[in-house]
């Protein structure tokens, strides 16, 4: 009975995910008519030849960066909210996104600081070697000290913490930098799904994949952290290399698409909510595949709200996805007050 | 990787001598202590909560888990379990001592239940009693044919069945305690260690569960530990009473204990405990009063005169069978017409209720 419901769950939901994804190609600042974009996405030529750059280089990258970014921090967040057991945790919970803050914000401002009469142009891969450097730092810091605390909150206090400190340091950088490149880094935390050019997405695709693997390779932990770590540990389960894993892959899932796309907020807290929702259950057998799925329509819908369809104008992503995302939060906590209890 | 090798060395040091002298008994020992000092560790300094102590468990006993709150029974359990490292002495499991086990191993061995209460949202029984197959299935947790089989016996001695699409969080207290059980059922081990598994459990579901851990043992031959703050009933149905005093241990039929005074002594002695004893007749816990006024009852069911007389001990009066006495109680008339009838020196007053006799009693008290 489940087997047959899930399938079609999975099966329409996996209609919805591509229509969804050409649903987004036809969006963007430059209107390209329906046939026209159909026909350089099956037969690869136009009139317009600059549409098929726009369409190549431009918005399938910006889909695919969608696709890859919702399924990742969706999955992160389930596995933070698991290893917690805090519904309210997500894929920044252990600091990672103040991390890559951190580490843009040093790249960006730090060498203002150090050559205030430099010229300054910043790199892509720049940008997103910073943030990575930042929220794998963070993540080291993590797991050194959960080799030495056994208790799983003191560790999510210390991971709030250690973004707090970051968070401190990116505003006394702030105070002390020069405008413009302020603004950069301002920019870059408003987020965005476009900035990912074609020879960028193998990088960010296969690192994610790294960390959907381990994750995916993580399952009966997950089932097992489901009862809280005693019992797992009761159950055979190895907590500290569990922790280790979930720790790496989160980090792995959550940094890259911080790196690639600035701080993405709310996707990674609400989808996990809404996946269980919908297949009413705990079993990360089914949840994973499932958060993955729902974090990728709900991130390609946000793209789409944000390309404001008839202007040209951009919204931040950002502020799409917390605009969609808080209320949804808002309704499970309302809907679900035994939260309440947890913990 | 394995947490508990850590302390291997430390094991080397035990404080073991106390049954040396006795006959080793014959059956298995599936769980013994040896000096085993239980407490917290705080990075260089030790908080010892009990030890050392020695008692053992043999194979398909039940023995319940007894002493005043915060004696340590449940870090005495976990320290059993292998979740918490012991400061000093060892636990040795079917002869061989706990940091030898792996994670794995022990786990094929020993399943738990805590007092934790466990809620999530989605997880239905059956997902939940075939998490205890993780200890015997690969690195993804697929169930094979046996697996399934292990799990439908473990819903159906414990009456799961009609629960098992039910979602854990829905249950009531009683029913995912039977979840939580059966689930270490599924775990297929030998010995099982619950703590405080009929806490907040009205009295039939009390009885349910324990008489179901007694089935366990009695017919399935696990070895069951339990921590319970229910005299009456581990009096009833424990094998062995491991009794924590001070920083001691005791160990023993429930009847060994009641006889030597032990029990009574091991869980009332002080505090708040105090002013109550230990009814030899029910093992019961009974409020200890002052030898009042005496008053003989007389009644025409023995039905009639033990409640009248228990109602007249709780105002402290002291019912007895002399009927030379200057107060007497007699009920009179048939089931739905009672009378209770005082008689005190001379005078006569008729009550249609206890509640009734006893608010005139107390105003003479």
């Amino acid at each position: 009975m489940d087997r047959g419901r899930n399938f079609f769950l999975f099966g329409g939901l996996l209609i919805l995910l591509l229509a969804c994804f050409t649903a987004d190609l036809f969006l963007g600042s430059v209107h390209i008519p329906a046939g026209d974009l159909l026909r350089i996405l099956f037969a690869g030529h136009s009139e317009q030849p600059e549409w098929i750059t726009i369409v190549h280089d431009f918005r399938i990258p910006r889909a695919i960066t969608a696709v890859l970014g919702g399924l990742s921090l969706s999955l992160a967040g389930l596995q933070m909210q698991t290893l917690f057991r805090n519904p309210l945790a997500g894929p920044y919970v252990l600091g990672i996104s103040s991390g890559a803050s951190l580490g843009v914000a040093l790249l960006v401002m730090g060498a203002y600081i150090l050559f205030p009469h430099g010229e300054m142009r910043f790199r892509t891969w720049g940008i997103i070697t910073a943030a990575w450097l930042g929220s794998g730092m963070i993540m080291l810091l993590l797991l050194l000290v959960s080799f030495r605390i056994k208790d799983i909150m003191t560790i999510l206090i210390l991971g709030i913490l250690f973004g707090s400190i970051t968070i401190a340091i990116v505003s006394i950088l702030q105070y002390f930098t020069h405008e413009a490149l302020l603004k950069t880094f301002i920019v870059w935390t408003l987020g965005s799904l476009g900035n990912v050019t074609r020879g960028q997405l193998p990088v960010l695709a296969g690192s994610l994949s790294a960390g959907i693997l381990l994750s995916a390779g993580s399952v009966k932990i997950l089932n097992a952290m489901l009862l809280g770590e005693n019992y797992a540990r009761s159950m055979g389960i190895n907590v500290l290399t569990g922790r280790i894993l979930l720790f790496i892959s989160t980090s792995i899932l959550a940094g890259t698409v911080t790196a690639f796309c600035g701080p993405i907020g709310f996707i990674g807290i609400a989808v996990p909510h809404v996946a269980r929702l919908i297949w009413k259950t705990a079993d990360h057998r089914v949840l994973i595949p499932g958060v993955m799925i729902s974090g990728a329509i709900v991130l390609l819908l946000s793209d789409m709200i944000s390309q404001l369809p008839g202007s040209d104008r951009l919204l931040p992503i950002n502020s799409v996805t917390a605009l969609i995302g808080i209320p949804v939060v808002v309704w499970i906590v309302l809907r679900n007050q035994r939260f309440a209890n947890l913990s | 990787m394995e947490e508990t090798r850590k302390t291997g060395e430390r094991h080397g040091a035990l404080a073991n001598g106390m049954h040396e002298d006795l006959p080793r008994q014959d059956h298995q020992e599936l769980v013994s202590l040896e000096g085993l000092m239980i407490g917290y560790r705080h990075g260089r300094k030790e908080q010892l909560l009990s030890g050392p102590l020695s008692c053992s468990a043999g194979g398909g006993e039940l023995i319940a888990l007894m002493g005043r709150n915060g004696c340590g029974k449940s870090t005495l359990l976990r320290t059993v379990a292998g979740l918490q490292e012991s400061l000093r002495g060892r636990v040795i499991l079917q002869n061989r001592p706990l940091p030898d086990y792996s994670r794995r191993e022990l786990s094929r061995l020993l399943g738990f239940v805590s007092t934790e209460v466990v809620r999530v949202q989605g997880l239905r029984v059956r997902d939940l009693v075939a998490m205890g197959r993780y200890p015997h299935t690969g690195w993804f947790g697929n169930l094979s044919e046996n697996d399934y089989e292990q799990i439908r016996h473990a819903m159906e001695l414990t009456s799961m069945e009609p629960l098992a699409d039910r979602d854990l969080d829905e249950l009531s207290d009683g029913e995912r305690q039977r979840a939580m059980i059966a689930r270490t059922l599924a775990q297929d081990t030998r010995i099982m260690v619950l703590d405080e598994p009929t806490a907040f459990l009205d009295v039939t579901h009390r009885y349910e569960i324990v008489s179901l851990l007694g089935d366990l043992s009695g017919n399935h031959g696990k070895t069951i530990v339990f921590s319970s703050h229910d005299l009456h009933l581990s009096i009833q149905v424990a094998d062995k009473i491991w009794l924590m005093m001070g920083q001691d241990i005791l160990e023993g039929a429930p009847e060994d204990l009641v006889l030597s005074g032990k029990l009574e002594e091991g869980l009332l002695s002080d505090g708040a405990a105090a002013g109550f004893t230990l009814d030899p007749a029910t093992g019961d816990l009974v409020p200890a009063r002052e030898p009042g006024q005496p008053v003989s009852v007389s009644a025409a069911s023995e039905e009639l005169r033990l409640w009248t007389s228990r109602s007249l001990e709780r105002m402290g009066f002291r019912p007895d069978g002399k009927m030379n006495v200057p107060l007497h109680v007699r009920v009179e008339g048939e089931k739905g017409m009672l009378k209770w009838i005082l008689e005190k020196s001379g005078s006569r007053m008729e009550f249609n209720s206890i509640y009734e006799l006893s608010l005139y009693l107390r105003t003479i008290v």
